[in-house]
């Protein structure tokens, strides 16, 4: 029977294809970390969260905006507001691993900063997404993290 | 989702039984097999999707797909040829998703490290459960292939074989043939349902309350120095591996089987107290039975088995214990510690026979033990350097002390836990004593497995103990 | 054949219909019942009971129920913050966190996340590791810092730890190296001019015999302790302590510390006691600068109501805090400290005008503007090891 044997070229052909998806670098959305960072922070309530500059960012995150497509960046001023957006623009078929890694340690220092001491922000640095999507890096400490999560996903 | 978690045992499990058991479906019928079966493939599903949302697709595809070759090779069943390559697509297929999947990662490092060259390549991660499901259905195919069993023309039923919650993740590895009349009808009683209550609990209990408890001590052993350790440290070390392994591995296998019955399945037993085993030929017929039964079936004698010239013989047996050690996961030492049974089994045949067979029962058993023991030491090392230090720090090779501070402690602050579940390992809890009053024996029955029940969740939840602390002073 | 036997035990049959024993069916019935009454009704139980957002007993925010959104499912997240939320909020958690803790020690286990289970009710917590290196760069740190003030009169004081002074309590087998030498180790390379080391690990072992100097379910030492090592210190700066009476109140018998939480063993209690110079009620003005707070007190009563009723002491742990005393004298003190020095800080105020607590941890600015701010006539330095050993800010602090 020549219709089984069709069926099951088709499986194999989806199996391939679902490898090379799996495997294949995700195309660079075309959106600006401008548009990106709006949409987000329509969404969510970054009120009390003030933008950081080029010199902020190279000090924070010690990572420098001309390296990449465009960075953006929110966080509270206050030392115990421990709240905060990030959005970084790969330039094409640049690595993300440098800014992860500086993201993680970021995490990391935050972490132990309050862990011991300070229960709730504690808790909300436990919960931070850091996620990379179609050529953006995308790192938040929010109260409503899923939110800004979607309203990323959504844009892309 | 794992069974030893309260997400599973609160919410999932009494929604699946629940639906499963709606008094509208109690007879026992084919219409309400198919419904039982609806349930039970919906919730398997859901089961997996949990936590491998995107392999699902994978598990699906591959579902769809033997599900074809199976009634493929059975239409064909007068054309050799046509049948052959029916057989070969769904095999090809299947060995090639286990492989990319699972051992791109380990064969492209090998061969890197062959040629010298550092290779770049990220795996992808390894979807949960493929090698389990992987190898139920090629028993499928194959079985369909020598005409053994009918292939399976509904789709409902064989979806509901490979992706059946209890055995998905963890084994034990079911062959079609074992289940094929259950899928279309099985008993479903309060008889059964209690015996696989008992098994899931009895399992739970080996993964909950002793697994998991004595595991920490062989982490913290390896995470030390070993090559400094004293003999009695490494020992003890490996002992508590030796049970860990055992309890977690066959205390998963007890779930499924208990969750089997539970829906009116009966899969067959995976362990069967395998260190009281007397030889490595019968400690492989104790140890997880369905992985072995399966090498049998369909490499070990479709290789021609033991009626072949002896090197030849002595060939097979090394290919399908390279494979059973491969199985286990994508590195050396896996490999090393399947060729390591392999050989101990050739000398068991063919060198040492008249000798085993002389010896003292005591004796055997001890030194059967022992090789086990050390075929854990390979099993739980990342490297063969690591495992080689572990077993001269047992033999004291590099001047190791017999004992010391540590090892005092270690022993003397796990010895009870120890030496109750070596005994239950043993089997000596096989035999409870009864009274010969009924009523008491029920009493102590019931109470006795609805408090372990109570015990596991207990220590289940206890493991997720994670207190903040103003430890900043 | 084990799992098969219970099975006879029961009279499983696989086929009940062929031959039912039909007293087996009691036993079936009644496992069955009681198994998914447990499940049923525990997981119903578990969906209508009331969330908790805090746990006190953990000291942590609970998991709440994860939002559900399409991409929390594709890439698991809410699946695994579900069971969390699961885990976290099921009931009577509490109580089955302790109950496995007394399982654990009846199994002879002696250790629990981190912290020895010790004799007589003494919870030990392991030392931190001591490295070389580690113990020459803080030194470092601390020389060149204190080269810059040669004639100010400096003392570097580093308390050991429970895990030394009681280790003869440890569980047997547990063989720790010696704090004394590690410590002795660390001031060995200290030098300079007006600077003295104080190994307080003697003053802490005399005063052992009499009572407890470290609390059997906090990291903290005692007021009692404190009080030996105060006694050390003044005798080392020559302070006229016989001329001050100490009075030592009780003011909680129902401390709980950090490592009773951290074991989830809440067998024992300690007792809070404060220590006071006498007529000092009153007498000082404490301005907690950060905070834009001031008060008369050194200690905190509404502490005593919390948890960490440690921090009745100061009020826990801030980055500056200046205390004026009516003191005669004319010193002024600079104290570099962990939160060990907390409680021993009351018993300084009648030898010093001024006192300025500093603790590097949570300063940003650095210890030379102190030092620039005010004029000091002593400067201490107050650890214990472990925070020695673990700390990550001094050295930055002391730039």
């Amino acid at each position: 029977m020549k219709k089984y044997r069709i069926a099951e070229i088709i499986c194999i052909v989806i199996l391939l294809v679902f490898i090379g998806i799996l495997s294949a670098d995700e195309t660079a959305s075309d959106k600006t970390v401008k548009e990106v960072a709006g949409a987000v922070i329509s969404d969510v309530d970054i009120k009390g969260l003030s933008k950081q500059n080029e010199m902020q960012i190279k000090k924070e995150l010690s990572i420098s905006a001309k390296d990449y497509d465009g960075i953006y960046f929110v966080k509270s001023d206050e030392v115990m507001d421990v709240r905060e957006l990030l959005i970084i623009k790969l330039k094409d078929n640049q690595s993300s691993d440098d800014a992860i890694k500086k993201i993680e340690k970021r995490i990391k220092d935050k972490q132990t900063l309050f862990e011991g001491y300070a229960p709730e922000q504690s808790a909300m640095l436990k919960n931070y997404v850091l996620k990379q999507e179609a050529g953006f890096i995308f790192y938040c400490v929010l109260e409503e993290n899923e939110t800004a999560v979607s309203a990323f996903n959504k844009i892309l | 989702m794992v069974f030893s978690s309260a997400a599973f045992l609160f919410v999932f499990l009494p929604i699946v039984i629940g639906l499963y058991y709606l008094p509208i479906f109690r007879k026992n019928d084919r219409k309400n097999f198919r419904y039982k079966n609806l349930i039970l493939c919906l919730s398997s599903l859901l089961f997996y999707a949990w936590g491998e949302p995107v392999y699902i697709l994978l598990m699906l595809l591959s579902i769809v797909f033997n599900y074809f070759v199976g009634i493929d090779i059975e239409e064909n069943v007068l054309d050799e040829k046509k049948k052959k390559t029916a057989l070969l697509l769904g095999v090809g297929f299947n060995i090639f998703a286990l492989g990319f999947f699972k051992y791109s990662g380990f064969i492209v490092s090998s061969f890197g490290g062959l040629f010298g060259a550092e290779l770049e390549y990220s795996p992808l991660p390894l979807p949960i459960g493929i090698s389990f499901y992987t190898f139920q259905i090629m028993s499928y195919i194959i079985d369909v292939y020598y005409g053994t069993v009918k292939a399976q023309r509904k789709l409902l039923p064989f979806m509901t074989y490979i992706s059946m919650f209890p055995q998905l993740i963890a084994g034990p590895i079911v062959q079609y043939s074992d289940i094929e009349e259950q899928l279309q009808e099985r008993k479903v009683n309060v008889e059964k349902f209690a015996a696989g209550v008992i098994f899931f609990i009895r399992g739970l209990g080996k993964k909950v309350l002793f697994a998991n408890t004595i595991g920490s001590v062989y982490t913290e052993i390896t995470s030390g120095d070993i090559g400094k350790a004293s003999v009695v440290t490494a020992w003890f070390g490996i002992i508590c591996y030796t049970l860990q392994i055992y309890f977690d591995f066959s205390g998963y296998s007890d779930m499924a089987v208990g969750l089997g019955k539970m829906f009116g399945f009966n899969f067959c037993k995976n362990f069967d107290l395998p260190y009281i085993a007397t030889s490595i030929t019968d400690f492989w017929r104790r140890w997880h039975i369905s992985l072995s039964s399966w090498f049998r079936d369909y490499v070990y004698i479709p290789l021609g088995g033991n009626r072949v010239s002896r090197g030849r013989h002595i060939l097979n047996i090394l290919i399908v214990w390279s494979l059973t050690g491969l199985w286990h996961g994508a590195a050396w030492n896996f490999v090393a510690w399947g060729a390591f049974y392999g050989i101990l089994l050739i000398l068991e045949k063919y060198f040492f026979k008249n000798i085993i067979e002389k010896t003292p029962m005591f004796l055997r058993h001890v030194i059967t033990l022992v090789v086990v023991m050390l075929g854990w030491v390979l099993f739980s090392s990342n490297t063969l350097t690591d495992a080689l230090t572990y077993m001269g720090s047992m033999f004291g090779t590099a001047g190791n002390v017999f004992f010391d501070s540590t090892a005092k402690y270690l022993v003397s602050t796990h010895i009870f836990p120890v030496v109750f579940m070596s005994l239950s390992a043993f089997g000596a809890f096989s035999n409870l004593p009864r009274t010969k009053n009924f009523k008491v024996n029920v009493i102590v029955l019931c109470a006795g497995y609805i408090i372990i029940f109570c015990l596991c969740v207990i220590y289940l939840i206890s493991e997720t103990y994670n207190p903040f602390l103003y430890f900043r002073f | 054949m084990d799992i098969h036997d219970n099975e006879n035990l029961i009279y499983v049959n696989e086929d009940p219909g062929e031959k039912r024993i039909h007293k087996g069916n009691v036993v079936f019935l009644c496992l069955t019942v009681c198994f998914c009454f447990i499940i049923g009704v525990g997981g119903f139980v578990n969906f209508i009971a009331k969330d908790r957002d805090f746990s006190e007993s953990e000291n942590r925010v609970l998991a709440s129920f994860p939002k559900l959104t399409l991409s929390s499912i594709a890439d698991g997240t809410f699946m695994k913050n579900f069971e969390t939320y699961m885990s976290d909020q099921f009931v009577l958690r509490d109580r089955m966190i302790s109950l496995k803790s007394y399982f654990d020690r009846l199994s002879g286990l002696r250790e629990s996340n981190g912290v020895y289970i010790a004799d007589d009710g003494f919870l030990i917590e392991k030392p931190s590791k001591y490295t070389a290196k580690k113990a020459k760069a803080m030194t470092k740190s601390i020389n060149s810092f204190m080269e810059k003030y040669p004639e100010i009169t400096k003392m570097v004081a580093i308390s050991p730890n429970a895990s030394y002074i009681y280790s003869e309590k440890l569980p047997s087998g547990i063989e720790l190296h010696s704090q004394y030498s590690e410590l002795k180790g660390i001031l060995n390379r200290l030098e300079g001019e007006n600077y003295s080391f104080l190994n307080v690990t003697k003053a802490l072992k005399n005063a052992k015999e009499k009572s407890d100097v470290f609390y059997r379910t906090d990291h903290h030492w005692t007021t009692r302790g404190a009080y030996a090592v105060f006694k050390a210190i003044a005798d080392k700066w020559n302070l006229d302590r016989k001329s001050v009476e100490y009075e030592f109140l009780t003011v909680s018998s129902d401390f709980e510390g950090t490592l009773a939480s951290k074991t989830g063993i809440h067998d024992n209690k300690d007792k809070i006691e404060i220590c006071l110079p006498e007529n000092s009620e009153g007498s000082y003005i404490v301005s907690y600068e950060s905070q834009d707070k001031r008060t008369t007190s050194l200690f905190e009563p509404s502490k005593l109501q919390q948890k960490n009723k440690y921090e009745v002491f100061l009020g826990g742990n801030y980055d500056k805090v200046v205390i004026d005393t009516v003191s005669k004298s004319r010193a002024t003190l600079l104290i570099i400290k962990d939160s060990y020095a907390n409680c021993l800080i009351p018993m300084l105020t009648p030898y010093f005008a001024k006192i300025i607590v500093v603790d590097p941890r949570y300063m940003t600015e650095s210890v030379h503007n102190v030092m620039d701010e005010y004029n000091f006539s002593h400067v201490l330095f107050l650890y214990n090891l472990n925070t020695f050993l673990q700390d990550t800010s001094l050295e930055d602090a002391l730039k």
